[in-house]
C-alpha cells in the first residue's frame, strides 16, 4: 500500500497550519478593570477549568490545524495505490485468449447447480471476441495439462476461433499457465498485444511459477488481463494418495483424503481391489486436513491396480486414485521330481519339500511358499499366471520339459536347475540351451571315501539372493561340503550371466542367467544327500527360502509398475520380439506410437493403463491420477496482485483521496465552529463535570 | 481611652449608625432574647433523658417517682456573658458598593451597621461588649475591650464609623491574636466576607472554640458580586493585591456559581465541625432583619 502526491510542492503549503495556532495565541483582552471581592472564587473556578480548557483549546487548535492541512494535502491531489487492479481491456490489435481447461475448472456450485467454470469461461470468452473491433487479430491458447495452441497463429476469422473455444472440452490435467503465457507471447510473435487468461488461478503454485513468463510478456510490450473465475463456494474433498505397504497381517492400502473446504467432511471411502473386492469405510476430514486411513488387504490378493474412490460431488475425477497392488499370498512353487516312485525319504524332492514348506501346506497358503510336487510328465500343470518357481529336481529327460519351461522364463517364471545322477551333460545342452546359463560338462568327483569334501565359499551377502544372511547364518554356508559336482564350461561373466556361489576350489556353484523377463539358477550340485551334505546343514532350509522369494519377486515385478498423472506422455521399454502390443485404458484402447525401444502414449483420464500382448501376462500397468494441486479449489495468489509485481503501474488499484479530503475539511469545520461556539452550551456538560467532580 | 477629633462626616456617620441601631433594635422587648448557654442557674428550661455521665444532682427525683424516667432538668444562666464583635475591614470588604451612598447596601456598610446594633443591643442587655477590628484603616481604635459603661457604646459606633476597609484581614492571625486577648469564657461575633481559605482561619476559629468560646459567624456576601451581575467583560482585581483575572461574566457566571456553592458548603462544614453558629448576610439586607437573623442563629 503506497500513497502518492500528484502535487508534491503543495506540502509548501503546510506552513499555513500554522496560522490557527497564531490565531489562538493572539486573544482579545477585555479593557475595562473591575475591583472584585470574591477573587478567592474565581481562582478556584480558575483551577476548576484550566485543565478542561486546556484541552478544549487543544481540541480545537488541533481540529484547525487539521483542516488546513487537509486542504493542504487535497491539493496534493494524493491517491492511496496497492496491487492487484484488474486491468480494463483495451484494443490494442492483438488478442491472445488463454483458456485454463484444467480439472479444477470442472468445480460446479455446492449443489450441482449451473455450469462449470470452464462452461461460464468459453461464453466469456465467445462475448469478447464478439466484442474485439473487426480488425483486430486473435489468437486461443488452452493451458489443461500441457499449454497448446487453439489457432496456429494470429487469424481476423473469429469465426474459426470461436468453433476452436466452443469445442474446448473438459481435461482432467494440470494447469500449465506457464506454457499459457508463453505460447500467446510466440502468438503475439515477439510484439505487443493483450494476453486475456480466463482461469480460476486455483492452487498454490500455478501462478507464482508464471512470474517469469510475465516479465518476458511485459519486455515484449505484451499486457496481461487476468479474468479471474470464482465459484461462490468452493468446495472439493479428493483422494489425494493411496499406497500399498506390505505387513506380517498381509499388508495395508493407504488412502489420503484431502478436504479443501471450509467444514470438516465426512465421506464414504472404498477401496476397490484387482480382484473386485471392495472395502468401505467412512473418513473424516477436517477443513484444510489431510487424513490418513489404512484399509487391511487380504493375505491372499491378486496383484494389479486398485481404485481408492469417495463420493462428495465436485470434481469427480479426483474422487478416485489408482493404485498399485502386488500380488498378495503364498507364492506357488512347482517341484518337478526327476525319481518319481523311488523312496521319498532322503530325496531330492523330500528335502526340497521341507525347505520350502517347512510348516506344511495348510500355513503355506496363509503365506510364503506353496510347493506343488510333480513328476516330469506332470509339467503341464505349470501355468506362468499361479506359479513363480520352477525347481527341477534331477530330472533325466528334460526334453519335454524343454518348451513349457522357455515359455515359462520368458514370461517372467524363474527355473532352478538341480541337477543329480540322472543328468547328462549332452540331454541337458542340447534341450535346454535356451535355458542353461553354460552348456555342462560332466559330473566330478570332488573327494575320496570318507573325505569330508571341497567346501563352499562364504556367499556374497551384497547380493539380494544372500542379502537375509548379512545378520546372521552366513558362516553356516562354509559347513557345507561337496564329494561330487557337475562342471561346467568356461564362461565369462556377462550381464545375463554371472556366478552367485563357488566352492573353495573355484568350481560354480549356482549360475544366474537371465532368460526373457525371468530367470535361471543352475545348481551344479544336488537338493540331497547324495553329492553333499548340503541338506543336513543350517543353511539350506533359509537358503532355499531366499532364492523363491529372490526369484518370486523378480517374477512378480516382470510387468512394468509405473505411476503418471493425466496429461504425461508414458514411454514403455518392451522386448523387440513382441509384437501385437496394445495399450488400454479407462476408455478402452488407447492410441499409441511404436518407439525404438517399445510404445509411447499420452494419458488423458485417470484410471489403470495396461501394455499388453495376446496370451501373455500385462507387460506395464500404469496408474494415471490427477494432479493433486488441481483439487485445490481455494484461492490461491491472484494472477493480478503476482502480475503487479513485473507491471506494478498496471495492476495498481488507485483509490483518489481527494473527495475523502475534501469532506473531511467540512467535517472538520463543522466540528471546529461547534467547538468554537460552545462556550454557552458547554457550560452546562461543564457544570455536570464540576457537580460530579465536587 | 481618650476621645479622638470627628470630621464631620464621621460624626454624621455616628449619628447615622445610632439611629440605624436604635431602630432595629427597638423591634426587640427587652427580655425576649437570652443568651443560649444552659446552666446549672436559676431559671428552669426544659428536661431532657439522663445519660450516663451527666450529673445525677440535676436528677428530678419527683418526675422519677412519679413515671420511673430519669431526667435532668436545664437551667438558663444569666450571669454576664462578654460579647466581641470582631469585624473584618480588610480592603475586600470595600468592594461591589460602586454607585451606592456610604453605608448603603455595601459589605462595609453592612459590616459596620450590623456591628453597631449588635452593640446597641447587646449594651442595652448589659452585657459587656468589645469591638476587635481585622484590616482596615482611619479608626482611632482598632481593639476596644470589654465594657458595660455608657461611653463605651459611643466609642464603638465611633469606632464603626471611623473605620475603612483597606489591606488584608489575614484572618487566621488576626484570630490568634485575638485568642490572647479574650477571656476564656463568651461570645464571639466575627463579621467578615471569609474570602481566605477556610483551611487559613479555620483552625484558628476551632482553636477558639476549644477554649470555651460561643461562635457565631456573619458571612457578608454582595448579590452582585456573587451573581457575577454585569454584562461586559472586564478584568477583574482585588484590593488585597493579587494578580487580575479577565473574565467574562455570561461564560463564567454558571460554573463560578458552582464554584461558590461548593465555597459554601466547605465553609459551613468547617464551622459545623467547631459548633460555630453561621449566618450569611447579604450586604443589603435591612439591619434588623440582619439582626434577627443573627440573633435567630440562621440567616
Amino acid at each position: 500500500l503506497t500513497a502518492a502526491l500528484g502535487l508534491p510542492l503543495a506540502l509548501g503549503l503546510m506552513g499555513l497550519a500554522l496560522a490557527p495556532i497564531i490565531a489562538h495565541l493572539v486573544r482579545r483582552q477585555p479593557s475595562a478593570r473591575r475591583a472584585f471581592g470574591a477573587m478567592l472564587l474565581l481562582r478556584r473556578m480558575q483551577r476548576r477549568l484550566r485543565r478542561r480548557r486546556r484541552v478544549h483549546d487543544k481540541a480545537l487548535l488541533a481540529l484547525r490545524m487539521l483542516m488546513i492541512a487537509a486542504v493542504v494535502a487535497a491539493a496534493a491531489r494524493p491517491e492511496l495505490r496497492w496491487p492487484g487492479a484488474i486491468p480494463e481491456f483495451g484494443g490494442t490489435g492483438a488478442v491472445v485468449v488463454v483458456i485454463d481447461d484444467s480439472l479444477s475448472m470442472d468445480l460446479r456450485e455446492a449443489g450441482g447447480s449451473g455450469g462449470t467454470l470452464l462452461s461460464r469461461v468459453r461464453t466469456q470468452a465467445a462475448a469478447l471476441i464478439r466484442s474485439l473491433p473487426p480488425d483486430t487479430l486473435v489468437g486461443a491458447v488452452t493451458i489443461g495439462g500441457n499449454a497448446a495452441r487453439l489457432t496456429p497463429a494470429l487469424t481476423q476469422e473469429r469465426g474459426a476461433v470461436l468453433a476452436a473455444i466452443a469445442e474446448i472440452a473438459q481435461t482432467q490435467a494440470g494447469t500449465d499457465l506457464v506454457g499459457g503465457i508463453r505460447e500467446a507471447r510466440r502468438l503475439l510473435g515477439g510484439g505487443g498485444g493483450e494476453v486475456v487468461v480466463f482461469s480460476d488461478e486455483a492452487g498454490p503454485t500455478a501462478v507464482p511459477a508464471a512470474l517469469p513468463e510475465l516479465a518476458l510478456l511485459k519486455e515484449q510490450g505484451g499486457a496481461l488481463v487476468p479474468r479471474p473465475q470464482r465459484a461462490e463456494s468452493a468446495v472439493n474433498v479428493a483422494v489425494v494418495g493411496a499406497k500399498y505397504g506390505s505387513g506380517p497381517e498381509g499388508g495395508t492400502v493407504q488412502v489420503q483424503v484431502a478436504s479443501f473446504s471450509p467444514d470438516s467432511v465426512e465421506v464414504p471411502c472404498t477401496v476397490q481391489l484387482p480382484d473386485g473386492t471392495q472395502i468401505t469405510a467412512f473418513v473424516e476430514v477436517a477443513a484444510g486436513e489431510t487424513v490418513e486411513k489404512a484399509f487391511t488387504v487380504p493375505r491372499v490378493t491378486q496383484g494389479g491396480v486398485g481404485f481408492a474412490t469417495i463420493d462428495d460431488g465436485t470434481l469427480a475425477a479426483d474422487d478416485s486414485f489408482a493404485f498399485h497392488l502386488p500380488t498378495v499370498g503364498a507364492s506357488r512353487v512347482l517341484v518337478v521330481d526327476g525319481d518319481p516312485g523311488l523312496t521319498p525319504v532322503a530325496s531330492e524332492v523330500y528335502y526340497l519339500e521341507r525347505a520350502l514348506a517347512p510348516w506344511g501346506s495348510a500355513a503355506a497358503v496363509q503365506g510364503g511358499v506353496l510347493p506343488e510336487v510333480t513328476g516330469p510328465a506332470g509339467i503341464s500343470i505349470l501355468d506362468p499366471e499361479v506359479h513363480q518357481v520352477v525347481f527341477l529336481a534331477n530330472v533325466a529327460d528334460p526334453g519335454p520339459l524343454a518348451n513349457h519351461l522357455i515359455n515359462f522364463a520368458q514370461r517372467g517364471g524363474s527355473v532352478v536347475i538341480g541337477l543329480g545322477d540322472n543328468v547328462t551333460a549332452d540331454r541337458y545342452n542340447g534341450v535346454l540351451a535356451a535355458l542353461l546359463p553354460v552348456p555342462l560338462r560332466r559330473s566330478r568327483s570332488l573327494s575320496g571315501p570318507g573325505d569330508p569334501g571341497v567346501a563352499t565359499l562364504l556367499p556374497d551377502t551384497s547380493l539380494d539372493l544372500f542379502a537375509p544372511f548379512a545378520r546372521g547364518g552366513r558362516s553356516a554356508f562354509g559347513r557345507i561340503r561337496w564329494s561330487r559336482l557337475f562342471t561346467v564350461e568356461p564362461f565369462d561373466p556377462t550381464e545375463d550371466v554371472r556366478t552367485l556361489l563357488a566352492t573353495e576350489g573355484g568350481l560354480p556353484l549356482l549360475i544366474e542367467r537371465k532368460v526373457g523377463n525371468g530367470r535361471v539358477l543352475l545348481m551344479t550340485g544336488t537338493f540331497d544327500t547324495g553329492w553333499g551334505n548340503l541338506p543336513l546343514q543350517a543353511a539350506f532350509m533359509p537358503w532355499v527360502q531366499s532364492m523363491v522369494r529372490y526369484l518370486g519377486g523378480r517374477a512378480a515385478a516382470a510387468g512394468e509398475r509405473r505411476e503418471a498423472r493425466v496429461g504425461d506422455v508414458i514411454d514403455v521399454a518392451l522386448p523387440a520380439a513382441l509384437s501385437d502390443i496394445a495399450v488400454t485404458g479407462p476408455r478402452g484402447a488407447v492410441p499409441m506410437e511404436t518407439t525404438a525401444s517399445g510404445v509411447r502414449f499420452h494419458v488423458d483420464k485417470a484410471g489403470a493403463y495396461r501394455v499388453q500382448t495376446p496370451g501373455a501376462p500385462v507387460l506395464a500397468e500404469v496408474a494415471v491420477n490427477v494432479d493433486p494441486t488441481e483439487s485445490d479449489v481455494r484461492l490461491g495468489p491472484a494472477l493480478a496482485e503476482t502480475a503487479a509485481e513485473v507491471d506494478p503501474d498496471r495492476f495498481m488499484v488507485r483509490l483518489p483521496l481527494l473527495p475523502w479530503l475534501l469532506w473531511g475539511v467540512l467535517g472538520l469545520g463543522l466540528l471546529a465552529a461547534a467547538l468554537a461556539y460552545r462556550p454557552k452550551a458547554a457550560t452546562e456538560e461543564e457544570l455536570d463535570e464540576v457537580r460530579h467532580a465536587s | 481611652v481618650s476621645s479622638p477629633a470627628w470630621d464631620a462626616e464621621v460624626l454624621a456617620r455616628i449619628a447615622h449608625l445610632h439611629l440605624q441601631a436604635r431602630q432595629a433594635v427597638a423591634g426587640w422587648r427587652s427580655g425576649d432574647h437570652r443568651s443560649i448557654r444552659t446552666s446549672a442557674n436559676v431559671e428552669f428550661v426544659d428536661y431532657k433523658e439522663y445519660s450516663p455521665g451527666d450529673s445525677i444532682r440535676h436528677l428530678d427525683w419527683k418526675v422519677a417517682a412519679r413515671t420511673d424516667r430519669l431526667v435532668i432538668k436545664r437551667y438558663l444562666a444569666e450571669t454576664e456573658v462578654p460579647v466581641s464583635l470582631v469585624v473584618d475591614m480588610s480592603g475586600d470588604l470595600g468592594t461591589g458598593s460602586e454607585g451606592r451612598p456610604d453605608l448603603d447596601g455595601t459589605k462595609h456598610g453592612a459590616a459596620v451597621s450590623l456591628a453597631a446594633t449588635l452593640a446597641v443591643f447587646l449594651h442595652r442587655r448589659g452585657d459587656p461588649v468589645g469591638l476587635y477590628l481585622v484590616g482596615g484603616q482611619g479608626s482611632p481604635w482598632s481593639e476596644i475591650p470589654h465594657r458595660s459603661s455608657k461611653g463605651h457604646l459611643a466609642q464603638i459606633v465611633g469606632a464603626l464609623a471611623a473605620v475603612q476597609p483597606a489591606g488584608e484581614a489575614h484572618l487566621g492571625d488576626a484570630l490568634v491574636r485575638l485568642g490572647e486577648r479574650l477571656p476564656r469564657r463568651g461570645v464571639v461575633i466575627l463579621l467578615s466576607d471569609l474570602m481566605e481559605e477556610p483551611s487559613n482561619w479555620g483552625p484558628r476559629l476551632a482553636a477558639l472554640g476549644r477554649r470555651g468560646s460561643d461562635l457565631r459567624v456573619i458571612h457578608l456576601y454582595d448579590r452582585a458580586e456573587w451573581g457575577m451581575a454585569w454584562k461586559d467583560p472586564a478584568i477583574l482585581y482585588s484590593p488585597e493585591g493579587g494578580d487580575p483575572l479577565p473574565v467574562d461574566p455570561g461564560v463564567a457566571r454558571a460554573t463560578f456559581e458552582v464554584v461558590l456553592e461548593e465555597y459554601l458548603e466547605e465553609v459551613q462544614d468547617w464551622l459545623s465541625r467547631h459548633r460555630a453558629h453561621y449566618v450569611c448576610v447579604a450586604a443589603d439586607t435591612p439591619p434588623d432583619e440582619a439582626l434577627a437573623s443573627v440573633l435567630r442563629g440562621h440567616a
